[in-house]
């Protein structure tokens, strides 16, 4: 059963922060980590600040040429998003699929972050567009990068009394992407493993290779090492063969070997090699 | 969905208005609106709520519990321990070996040591953490094989042994048609702990009424069995035991065990304390302590000619039964009388037995026993097939059982067998011989395609598992309605419009005029388990017998109102008449309103008793079910070569089920059961690890969803039965309990490897072994 707890519902941010300020919260959004979290405790020491009525974190809009996603947007509210639909559709494709239409509608992409699971959907994708996290509390402002703000699966480097407002990114300028989630069902499934790329071919060359797996390293990141390794080069399904491969030995100098590497090892392999197979158009 | 269905033209159902009609089920529109009562939206005032303690140790002798501090605890009205118990500790249907609170000691770790009743869940919570129990933690055992070696320990002392009963099928000489076989097969198989998943968690609220009668509504599978165990428990008459379930939202075998223990929990505390009380299980403690499909560990040899002709099958299973015996030995028994599939076997010698250990319990649980086994001969089917070169489709024609045949366990088959042609109509269906050529020529790229099929008979009813006979009412109201009742429960499988209709038909009348009254143990007899598929046809039976006697009663007022002999009346679209002369007629409501006058009772009790069988459990031979039903499923498959991904694309579902009462409600069992079984195949196991639970809830125990099951496909292939109601026979197992085996062939051919271990996971697709992160601890 679920403890008892206190909650406060602010509709402001300002009112939200100063709260947060003052007592001894945690803070709630859509709830779908945090509810089957705290069902597992028989009782807890917090108070529960519900952020999810306050309007202004839910919009999702382009200022200066950037796209600023509010953190309350749920999956769905970014998969029905036209900015999102027509700038950036790989992070469409990637909260396509997460959890099932009840989570979508509830789930935020600032829960997906702030929880930061190594299966969270949208991470991958929002590394690979090199996205910044805003914060704010009562104290002031701060902007981070999106990998250095997940330090550690399951754990951030937010500070006490910050509240993550948006988050931010130029559109891509890409010529193609790809988001491959394999989980062990079509729906309802957590990513066993998932991986984002972008690439930017001009002329038959790779100018650009952007490749972010999730539940692959210890740590959120792109893989430069094997973006490296396709840029300057001719798209060709050997030469994803490699970047998977590049990826998959990554995966093993960073994370060592777990019970599941055997498995882990050659499928990152080939779902690299695949998803830029599928971003340059040579699928396989 | 597609259907395909043939209609044999049918003296039988001529002219009958719903039977053989896909008739909308009875409750089908309240359940769309959410109308239906669960046995958790009951409530009464000063109602308390229950909360159990479970055990700390997979095996511990119990020293003491201490309940002091959990009485004194807010709140708190009631606390029960072993102590408390006016009756019978133990229950059992074959060994009495369950109690629902723990004696002398605690065998797993869902063994309920202490429930505490207070007048809030928080309370009762709280409270239930406040019991201490002091315990001598005891040697443990995991695994079957380990438990039946000597030096094991033992769960039950007084048994001297970990086996309960073994169980055999001998047929012919096994040593004699191996002899005869060009080539012989020998392999292992495996199948894992697997939860029901009734989306329904158990719940009950007991209270007594103003008789003295305990009353208990919940979700009972099977309230007769429940009633017993709890009357025993309490030391009370089985009048002053009332129990009635509510909506089912589900059970395929998992509610009955449990659901007696907690309603001997419940009553007990309402006794105790006064007050009615309720408990509602999580989701983590109804997997914790609900028994679960049994494991089983295959050994099979099978010889055959080199002209594909089955000369021989061996098997030798050893049955995981957890801490409690439940159903296992007839579960080893069905397995093994069912494990050399619908063929003409001359020769079999097969054992099975189920083992004590300190894992989670296992038992009934839908196909009970025949989906693992069927795993094992319909994938040693292909392996042979492979071998000789034979299409798999031809090798099992080829054996097929036909009427005159002998089965697998020396039984006569006198009846109508619809298995060849459900072979062919399967086949067909799926595009057999196109896909299979297709498909074993060399395949590139990393998706690669295969089709397999299976097929199976399955034992109707209780058979050699136990005494067999359902009662039905049938009262005609004073209008012309009508109230029929069964001791059959209905799980969601839609037995009440099943009844309906077979009263409907017989007593001439739209189904309409009929209300279906769910069962309550003081209103109508016994009439067993709701169980082996056995609704429709015992319920059936039982509903036609009373139904019958009531038309005759009618019929013979009628007559002499028209003056005809009662040999030409007959009943249909609401009236009676003369068959000779049509245009003598009289309505139902007219018929009813003369019976009435003239004080003829028009309602009845039905009774019906299975045909008697024959099995020499000694021995291992005769005839150990009445009659079977003959199934038939195939599977067209894509494997991700590169992920072990398997995705089922095409699936066909046939049965010879004697005769569809309703052919919705059989394409229903059929897809429903399709879908359980993909799961078996596929994608789900209950992890146990050294007595503990890993999977406890639907985030880690995957089962497929929707978007994992393509369009089935159904086929009604009917051989009516002349002892069954309208010749209909059963469905609810068949349905599941070879659809595993279809979608491993097919996984097989694409992948040119077989998968012996279930389920045919990610990992052991692509590497051809389980990964899990859980480590065993090293023996030692
Ligand atoms: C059945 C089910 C299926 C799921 N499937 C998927 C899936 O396929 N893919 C996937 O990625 N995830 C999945 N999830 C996980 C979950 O839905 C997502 O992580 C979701 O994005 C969490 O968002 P939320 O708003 O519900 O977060 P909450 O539960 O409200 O919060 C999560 C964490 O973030 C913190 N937090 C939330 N918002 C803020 C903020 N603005 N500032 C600071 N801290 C904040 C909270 O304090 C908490 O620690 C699933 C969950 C369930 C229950």
């Amino acid at each position: 059963m679920l403890p008892e707890f206190n909650l406060k519902r602010p509709l402001t941010l300002n009112e939200a922060l100063s709260e947060y300020a003052a007592g001894s919260y945690k803070i709630i959004a859509g709830g779908t980590d945090m509810i089957v979290e705290m069902r597992k405790e028989k009782s807890i020491d917090f108070d529960i600040l519900d952020i999810s009525g306050i309007p202004k974190l839910k919009s999702i809009k382009k200022e200066g040429g950037k796209i600023i996603i509010g953190a309350l947007s749920t999956f769905s509210d970014v998969f029905k998003n036209e900015i999102v639909q027509k700038e950036v559709p790989l992070l469409k494709e990637a909260v396509r699929n997460a959890g099932s239409l009840q989570i979508r509608n509830r789930g935020t992409i600032g829960g997906n972050i702030c929880n930061a699971s190594p299966a969270a959907d949208s991470v991958p994708p929002l590394v690979a567009l090199d996205a910044e996290v805003n914060l704010v509390s009562t104290k002031g402002q701060r902007t981070v990068k999106l990998d250095e703000f997940i330090t550690r699966p399951y754990a951030t480097n937010i500070k006490e009394g910050e509240i993550l407002k948006s988050i931010t990114f130029s559109p891509p300028v890409c010529t193609g992407y790809h988001f491959y989630k394999l989980g062990r069902r079509e729906a309802l499934a957590i990513s066993r493993m998932n991986v984002a790329v972008m690439l930017n071919i001009k002329g038959g060359v790779i100018e650009d290779a952007v490749i972010s797996p999730g539940s692959v390293m210890p740590f959120v990141g792109r893989v430069t090492e094997a973006e490296e390794l396709l840029e300057g080069n001719k798209p060709s399904k050997e030469l994803f063969e490699k970047a998977g491969l590049k990826v998959s030995g990554i995966m093993i100098k960073e994370s060592g070997i777990r019970w599941s590497t055997e498995y882990k090892k050659p499928v990152i392999k080939e779902m690299v090699s695949r998803a830029l197979n599928f971003a340059a158009g040579t699928e396989k | 969905m597609t259907e395909q269905r043939t209609l044999e033209p049918e003296k039988l159902t001529k002219g009958l208005a719903t039977v053989s009609k896909p008739v909308k089920r009875l409750d089908a529109e309240d359940k769309v609106k959410g109308k239906p009562l669960f046995a958790d939206d009951y409530d009464r005032p000063g109602i308390l709520y229950a909360k159990q303690l479970y055990s700390k140790f997979p095996h511990a002798k119990i020293i003491n519990i201490d309940i002091t501090e959990a009485q004194d605890s807010p709140g708190v009205k009631g606390v029960i321990t072993r102590d408390d118990i006016p009756g019978k500790h133990t229950y059992g249907n074959v060994i009495e070996d369950q109690r629902a609170l723990a004696d002398v000691k605690v065998r797993f770790l869902g063994d309920v040591v202490c429930v505490v009743a207070a007048k809030t869940k928080r309370q009762a919570d709280a409270a239930v953490e406040k019991v201490k129990v002091e315990y001598e933690e005891l040697p443990a055992v995991f695994d079957p094989r380990e438990a039946l070696k000597e030096g094991a320990p033992l769960l039950y002392e007084e048994r001297k042994t970990n086996a309960q009963i073994p169980q055999k099928v001998r047929h012919g000489n096994v040593e004699k048609g191996f002899k005869e076989s060009d080539l012989i097969i020998k392999k292992k198989f495996t199948t894992p702990f697997l939860e029901h998943s009734y989306i329904e968690p158990e719940s009950a609220i007991a209270f007594i009424d103003q008789q003295g009668t305990i009353r208990i509504k919940g979700s009972f599978q099977n309230p007769f069995t429940a009633r017993e165990v709890i009357a025993g428990f309490l030391s009370m008459g089985l009048d002053k035991i009332r129990v009635q379930k509510t909506v089912l939202g589900g059970t395929f075998g998992g509610k009955d065990e449990l659901m007696s223990a907690i309603g001997c929990r419940l009553a007990l505390l309402s006794l105790k304390t006064g007050c009615p009380v309720k408990t509602t299980y999580s989701r983590e403690n109804s997997f914790l302590e609900s028994h679960k499909r049994n494991p089983f560990y295959m050994d099979y040899k099978v010889g055959v000619t080199k002209d594909g002709i089955l000369k021989a099958v061996e098997s030798d299973i050893v049955v995981d039964s957890g801490v409690y015996c439940s159903m296992s030995p007839y579960i080893a028994l069905r397995g093994i009388v069912q494990g050399a599939g619908p063929y003409r076997v001359e020769n079999v010698c097969s054992d099975a037995v189920s083992v004590y250990t300190n894992n989670p319990y296992t038992g009934a649980m839908r196909g009970f026993g025949s989906p693992q086994t069927n795993v094992a001969i319909e994938s040693i089917m292909d392996i042979i097939a492979q071998k000789l070169d034979i299409d798999p489709v031809k090798l099992r024609l080829k054996n097929a059982l036909k009427k005159g045949d002998v089965a697998p366990t020396g039984q006569k088959i006198n009846h109508e067998v619809g298995l060849t042609e459900a072979l062919q109509k399967t086949a067909k269906k799926i595009g057999w011989k196109k896909k299979r050529k297709k498909y074993s020529k060399k395949q590139t790229g990393d998706y690669r395609k295969g089709v397999g099929i299976a097929c199976c008979m399955r034992g109707i009813s209780l058979g050699a598992e136990g005494v067999d006979a359902a009662a039905a009412s049938v009262s005609v109201q004073s209008d012309g309605r009508v109230i029929v009742t069964t001791g059959i429960t209905d799980h969601g499988q839609g037995s009440q419009t099943v009844m309906a209709q077979i009263a409907a038909d017989i007593l001439g009348i739209s189904i309409d005029r009929i209300t279906y009254l769910e069962p309550d143990t003081s209103l109508i007899p016994d009439s067993g388990p709701t169980v082996a598929s056995r609704s429709t046809f015992m319920g059936g039976n039982a509903t036609k017998d009373a139904a019958l006697k009531v038309k005759k009663r009618m019929i013979k007022i009628v007559a002499e109102l028209l003056e005809s002999p009662e040999e030409y009346v007959l009943v249909s679209g609401g009236r009676f008449y003369d068959r000779k002369s049509p245009d003598l007629e009289i309505s139902f409501d007219e018929a009813v309103k003369v019976c009435n006058n003239k004080a003829v009772p028009l309602f009845e009790y039905g009774w019906y008793s299975m045909p008697a069988i024959d099995w020499d459990e000694e021995k291992g031979v005769g005839e150990p079910y009445f009659t079977y039903v003959y199934s038939v499923n195939a599977a067209e498959v894509t494997v991700d070569t590169a992920t072990g991904k398997v995705k089922v694309d095409n699936f066909v579902s046939a049965h010879d089920m004697g005769r569809a009462i309703n052919p919705m409600q059989c394409y229903g069992q059929m897809f429903g059961g399709a879908a359980m079984g993909i799961g078996l195949a596929l994608y789900e196991e209950v992890e146990v690890v050294e007595g503990v639970m890993k999977d406890r809830n639907f985030d880690t125990y995957t089962l497929p969803t929707a978007c994992d099951v393509p369009d089935f496909q159904g086929i009604i292939v009917e051989r009516p039965d002349p002892e069954g109601p309208f010749g209909a026979k059963s469905l609810g197992e068949p349905a599941t309990e070879v659809v595993a085996p279809a979608v491993l062939n097919a996984v097989a051919q694409a992948i040119g490897r077989r998968i012996y271990d279930l389920p045919a996971s990610l990992e052991r697709v692509l590497l051809g072994k389980k990964l899990s992160k859980y480590k065993k601890k090293k023996k030692g």
